[in-house]
């Protein structure tokens, strides 16, 4: 193995470098449009604007350069997504919260979404397990509800890993269809899913039945302005 | 053997590199040989080395034909990794048909992914191609995915009651697709195998 350059060894690591910063959200979002096969270094250069050479100082392959992207992204959007689940107060206003707030994300930036919910299985190595890594985290996130019942009502074991896989597939499967406005139409089942397995079916259909609601107030609101 | 040999096999039956020289097959033959472990061979590498680093040089390679012969069969490497997800899809929708003949419900349910898991199980490189995401830029093997989880939706729908419009069946099926592509990745066909109660019960639970 090569020693790192000395300005790529200082900054490893380190995500408050605006440079290395921009370098990663620039690989990504080249990754989301382009799809991370086709990104070449090139392309991640155009689009922050720096020099090449910058690009050299932080990563020693664009390989390296998306898979330390993807983990800094992933870690970041899975802390304010368990955030904002964990302010609403309980599970099922959690839920409805770190949902709200991963669409909204993928509205916002569905390129950076693609890259992080679909591109890490392209690129592999190091992306991709850290890919498995956050659907196991989230999936233990999500079986804290396990607690709340009787044990006999239990959901079976693998409930949160399904879960949090259900979650990603479908957002998966919108932003490769290249519709992030039909993304929306899709969030009251996918509250019954999440829901349904936990609370049972009356629940899972007042989960439904707010989605909705939120989503006619979200296009009332879209309308007014 | 090799991996790219025992990949993919319709009906069983390992591809196999034709013996040199003058072996006096139709060339029909030569033809469908060829084709079956370009998929095998794109099935293995895939498994291997993933979307973001398969080539056709080494498909070719790994099947043991040149890559003009490569292009004879297939426009492009999507052209064949797409027919090898189409010939996988289609062994896996045959199979989990079959199983389900003459049961209903829950037995129902349960005939169909055990008969996959047993499919997959031996293959988890088919498993992963089959379950894992392509690259968001290849549209025709989106489509592909489609509708193979349509049609496993469809057949869970029935196993269900056939209640509702099948939204809930086909977020099911992506949910489970995301497991096995989980389990295929991280352990293989021991992993898959042990999915079979937990399965059952997360897709038949109403």
């Amino acid at each position: 193995m090569h020693e790192l350059p000395a300005r790529r060894a200082e900054s490893a690591g380190r995500d408050d470098d605006p440079t290395r910063a921009e370098i990663m959200e620039a690989m990504l979002a080249a990754s989301g449009e382009l799809g991370y096969r086709e990104v070449a270094v090139r392309q991640v250069l155009e689009r922050y604007g720096g020099h090449r050479v910058q690009f050299w100082q932080h990563f020693a392959s664009k390989e390296e350069c998306f898979a330390i992207a993807y983990a800094t992204w992933v870690d970041r959007l899975t802390t304010e997504l368990v955030t904002a689940a964990l302010a609403a107060g309980d599970w099922r206003r959690g839920m409805r919260a770190a949902l709200i707030a991963l669409f909204e994300f993928a509205d916002e930036r569905p390129e950076v979404a693609r890259a992080l919910l679909i591109e890490a299985d392209v690129a592999g190595g190091g992306a991709l397990a850290k890919r498995e890594e956050t659907i196991e985290r989230l999936g233990e996130a999500l079986d804290s509800a396990r607690e709340q019942a009787e044990p006999e009502e239990r959901p079976p074991p693998l409930t949160g890993v399904f879960v949090a896989g259900g979650i990603a597939a479908y957002l998966g499967e919108r932003l490769a269809a290249g519709s992030p406005a039909d993304l929306w139409s899709g969030l009251p089942e996918l509250m019954r899913f999440v829901t349904e397995p936990y609370f049972g079916e009356a629940a899972a259909r007042e989960e439904l039945e707010a989605a909705r609601a939120f989503l006619a107030d979200r296009r009332g609101e879209g309308a007014a302005r | 053997m090799t991996e790219a040999a025992t990949a993919w096999a319709p009906g069983g039956t390992p591809p196999r590199r034709l013996p040199p020289g003058r072996h006096g097959l139709p060339p029909e033959q030569v033809r469908e040989s060829q084709r079956r472990r370009l998929t095998a061979a794109a099935t293995a590498v895939l498994a291997e080395r993933g979307y973001g680093q398969i080539t056709v040089t080494e498909v070719a390679k790994r099947a043991g034909v040149s890559t003009s012969s490569f292009y004879k069969h297939f426009g492009d490497l999507w052209d064949c990794v797409l027919a090898a997800y189409e010939e996988g899809a289609e062994r896996l929708t045959a199979g989990i048909e079959a199983a389900c003949g003459g049961t209903e419900g829950r037995d129902r349910a349960r005939a169909g992914i055990e008969a996959g898991l047993t499919l997959l199980a031996p293959e988890p490189a088919l498993a992963q191609l089959l379950s894992g995401d392509p690259p968001s830029q290849a549209g025709a093997l989106w489509t592909a995915r489609r509708s193979l989880l349509a049609r496993l939706a469809s057949m869970l729908h029935h196993a269900r009651g056939g209640q509702g419009g099948g939204e809930r069946e086909l977020q099911l099926i992506a949910a489970a697709t995301a497991l096995v592509s989980l389990k295929a990745s991280d352990g293989g066909g021991k992993r898959l195998a042990d999915l079979g109660q937990p399965l059952a019960d997360l897709l038949h639970a109403p």
